[in-house]
């Protein structure tokens, strides 16, 4: 195995481990890209009509002379929030943390599939390059907002052509891989390892598959129906009697709702999808850092069953005020409401992992403690959206904004931050620097707050989302200066991840050397060395129990690996 | 700015008929979600105190009880279930046609990229006026919108009105002003380059003022 060529290793592998890092460090250049787009929406938000000189020279077209026109504002927030969803949180979490551990978590020596594995990878390359390139179309990349609702996504520029191929391709990648996880999960477990002593993590990859599985279909139908709206004059989303932009257009029959209907059908199991793999990451997290056995362990995975089953039948609430049939609006809203108990359990139950433990505050755990305090007001301010009368005061303000981002900011990125502090180790065999890590988890946590939570503020003023300049309506003028704070500590809490970048590479490199099992966790991956051999255990591991076995009574230590054997 | 932290989760006063209970609902929610949340944070920060690594600290080796789960699994789905409900007869009230004021005034909204069209009915033939437009005070008022290009959204803060006008589909919402006074419209659905120019200026006046300005609208028309 030694004399693979450099580029059979590490490039084309097939290898699930360095397909892994592959979707890793993609997922964080990605993770970049999204974020220096959020700063130009905040720049612009915060001081608008202010140059930002360099930009003058990087986009002459969207930026004369650095000062942002409304067009590049929305192609700004449209492809922030395409690349993140897209290519930088599930590549990551997924494609990325659940490439690399599923196998090693459950015994197995690669995935069931390592040539789909690699297919899938390079694959998602090739959507993000579309994606890229549609940047550099005349009229630059789509903006007409994720969501892309016709009729406006049917007659804007190519870049939104772009964006819908780059979707496809991605769903190709996508299919492959959710096949090769459910199968590796079902198929591969070694001995011992029934289904109830997989780690959580592991879980939360399985249903995320699934999830991916069923959801996506229904956007690849819908881009597929716009993009024949679009280069063929089909009328899939185009109702009669259109006149845009002073032309009559010759569509007829079409609905902009059905639209909405696929793709929010997609779109709410998607948000599952990105917070699950993170909620798997923190429950083993919690409880190896609490030294404690997960707080009801069947009921952990009866709740993801049960958010993944309901996050199919909510999707609805995104169109609270779209115009469907109001008896609607009653249904989706009850099963909005229910599937926030799935949610409550789940937080009270690593309430119930912290209580009674030791925990070592070490900085998986520290991201973990802030994971379950913004999860917490990311869940309740979800009960204000689901309550239609509600709903219809906050519906599409910067309220919702807030909420999604303290999942998918506070949520997701501090699943990430935590699994990058917990695994490097395992994957680089280096320790990375405490200290850094500790400033750096401060720092992004406060700053988070003081950039998001005022949105809940702006939204209950009634400020509507996507607006290139609040300050036009009289009413939404005075809040000036909260938007212009905001923006200073987006710029802050971007300038602070220099701190982790700057960790994670120097780690890699120059960290300390860690042991095989530095965090004395019970999971198989902390069983064999760091970093793993490349058929992943010297020999096929069986397992003896469940992955949450601390602190036993009658035991010298306080972890009992799930491989140990016992003697008597 | 700091006070605002708090009181920012205050909504401001509404004006219509049908407002207070929606904030009344507001304020429920915000209740629970506040208790919810001070115990919830309490209990974290309470935990990372009190069971961070010490030696020698007793440590639990329960894997959980079922009990627990149970009472924390039956709470919050029976304050929800309630909070469901309550939303439902409200929701009905607001947004089921059969249950509109039957003497509602008609105000057709026709939307496009990026301004606001009302065409009212006069006793002598339609009138129409863009963004700027005019309610009686006190009187239900049924909006019917639609749009000719894009959607568009129609969003009152003050009447607690927020509803998307699509293109192919006539879309009803009710409103009565209580007060008279000036109130912003504001686009909330995305509709293209001019979306955050969209505004539109509401009036609710007196019946007699109202009509006095529909009929100088309709001299403006011709």
């Amino acid at each position: 195995m030694k004399d693979k060529s450099f580029l059979r290793r590490w490039v084309f592998s097939v290898d699930h481990k360095v397909i892994g890092l592959q979707y890793l460090f993609t997922g964080f250049a990605f993770l970049v890209l999204g974020t220096l787009l959020s700063l130009l929406i905040r720049w612009q938000l915060g001081f608008p009509g202010k140059a930002l000189i360099f930009m003058g020279h990087l986009a002459p077209n969207g930026m004369p002379g650095g000062v942002m026109l409304p067009d590049y504002y929305h192609m700004a927030f449209t492809m922030h929030a395409t690349i993140m969803i897209f290519f930088a949180v599930i590549p990551i979490l997924v494609g990325g943390f659940g490439n690399y551990l599923v196998p090693l978590m459950i015994g197995a020596e690669d995935m069931a599939f390592p040539r789909l594995n690699m297919a899938s990878y390079w694959t998602y390359l090739a959507s993000g390059l579309v994606m890229l390139y549609s940047f550099f179309t005349g009229t630059g990349a789509a903006k007409a907002g994720w969501f892309a609702y016709p009729p406006l996504s049917v007659v804007e520029p190519i870049g939104q052509t772009f964006w819908i191929i780059s979707l496809m391709i991605l769903a190709v990648s996508s299919l492959m891989g959710s096949i090769n996880f459910i199968t590796t999960i079902l198929n591969l477990r070694a001995p011992g390892m029934t289904l109830f002593r997989m780690p959580l993590t592991v879980w939360a990859q399985f249903i995320t598959a699934a999830l991916l599985l069923m959801a996506l279909p229904s956007l690849t139908v819908g881009v597929a129906c716009l993009l024949l709206d679009r280069v063929a004059g089909t009328s899939f989303f185009m109702p009669a009697g259109l006149v845009i932009g002073g032309n009559t257009l010759e569509r007829s029959g079409g609905n902009p709702l059905l639209w909405q209907h696929l793709f929010w059908f997609f779109g709410h199991p998607e948000v599952y999808i990105v917070i699950m793999p993170a909620m798997g990451i923190i429950s083993d997290v919690i409880s190896t850092f609490s030294r404690r056995p997960i707080f009801g362990y069947q009921g952990m995975v009866y709740a993801l069953c049960a958010i993944a089953g309901l996050g199919f039948i909510v999707w609805g609430h995104h169109m609270f005020t779209s115009g469907m049939n109001p008896m609607l609006g009653t249904a989706f809203m009850m099963s909005t409401v229910v599937i926030a108990v799935p949610s409550a359990i789940k937080t009270f139950n690593w309430l119930g992992t912290m209580w009674r433990g030791n925990i070592r505050f070490k900085p998986p755990m520290l991201c973990a403690a802030g994971f379950i305090s913004m999860f917490i007001i990311g869940g309740l301010t979800g009960i204000f959206s689901a309550v239609t009368p509600v709903d219809i005061y906050i519906h599409n303000t910067y309220f919702v904004i807030g909420h999604f981002h303290f999942m998918m900011v506070g949520g997701a990125l501090f699943g990430i931050f935590a699994a990058t502090y917990f695994w490097v180790p395992k994957m680089f065999g280096r320790l990375m620097n405490e200290t850094l890590a500790r400033i750096h988890i401060g720092i992004t946590f406060v700053l988070f707050n003081l950039v998001f939570y005022p949105m809940f503020i702006l939204g209950i003023a009634g400020e509507p989302r996507r607006l290139f300049d609040p300050s036009f309506y009289p009413g939404l003028a005075p809040l000036q200066p909260i938007r212009a704070f905001m923006s200073v500590c987006a710029i802050l809490m971007f300038c602070a991840q220099g701190l982790f970048v700057f960790n994670l590479f120097w780690s890699i490199f120059k960290g300390k050397k860690a042991s095989e099992n530095p965090w004395e966790s019970n999971t198989l991956e902390w069983t064999t060395t760091s970093p793993p051999p490349e058929s992943n255990f010297e020999q096929v591991p069986t397992v003896y129990r469940g992955p949450y076995e601390y602190s036993q009574p009658d035991r010298g230590k306080d972890w009992f690996p799930q491989t140990e054997v016992t003697h008597g | 700015m700091l006070p605002k932290i708090l009181s920012g989760w205050l909504l401001a006063p509404s004006v219509s008929s049908y407002g207070p209970a929606i904030d009344h609902l507001y304020n429920l929610v915000l209740l629970i979600t506040a208790v919810v949340f001070v115990l919830t944070e309490a209990a974290l920060v309470y935990f990372c105190f009190r069971y961070r690594a010490r030696p020698g600290q007793k440590v639990s080796p329960s894997h959980g009880s079922t009990r627990a789960e149970i009472i924390w699994t039956a709470i919050p789905a029976a304050i929800l279930v309630v909070l469901g409900i309550m939303s439902q007869s409200l929701w009905a009230k607001l947004r089921q046609p059969s249950r509109f004021p039957e003497e509602a005034m008609v105000v057709r909204v026709m939307a496009e990229q990026w301004l606001w069209h009302f065409k009212y009915n006069g006793p002598e033939g339609e009138i129409e006026v863009q963004n700027d437009f005019h309610i009686p005070v006190g009187k239900p008022v049924r909006f019917e919108l639609t749009s000719q290009d894009v959607i568009h959204g129609f969003y009152i803060p003050a009447l607690r009105v927020n509803q998307d006008a699509v293109p192919g589909l006539t879309s009803s919402v009710w409103v009565q002003a209580d007060k008279t006074g000036q109130y912003e419209l504001r686009c909330t659905q995305f509709c293209g380059t001019n979306h955050y120019q969209m505004k539109g200026q509401l009036t609710v006046e007196s019946q007699e003022e109202f009509q006095a300005w529909l009929k100088s609208a309709k001299a403006a028309a011709f």
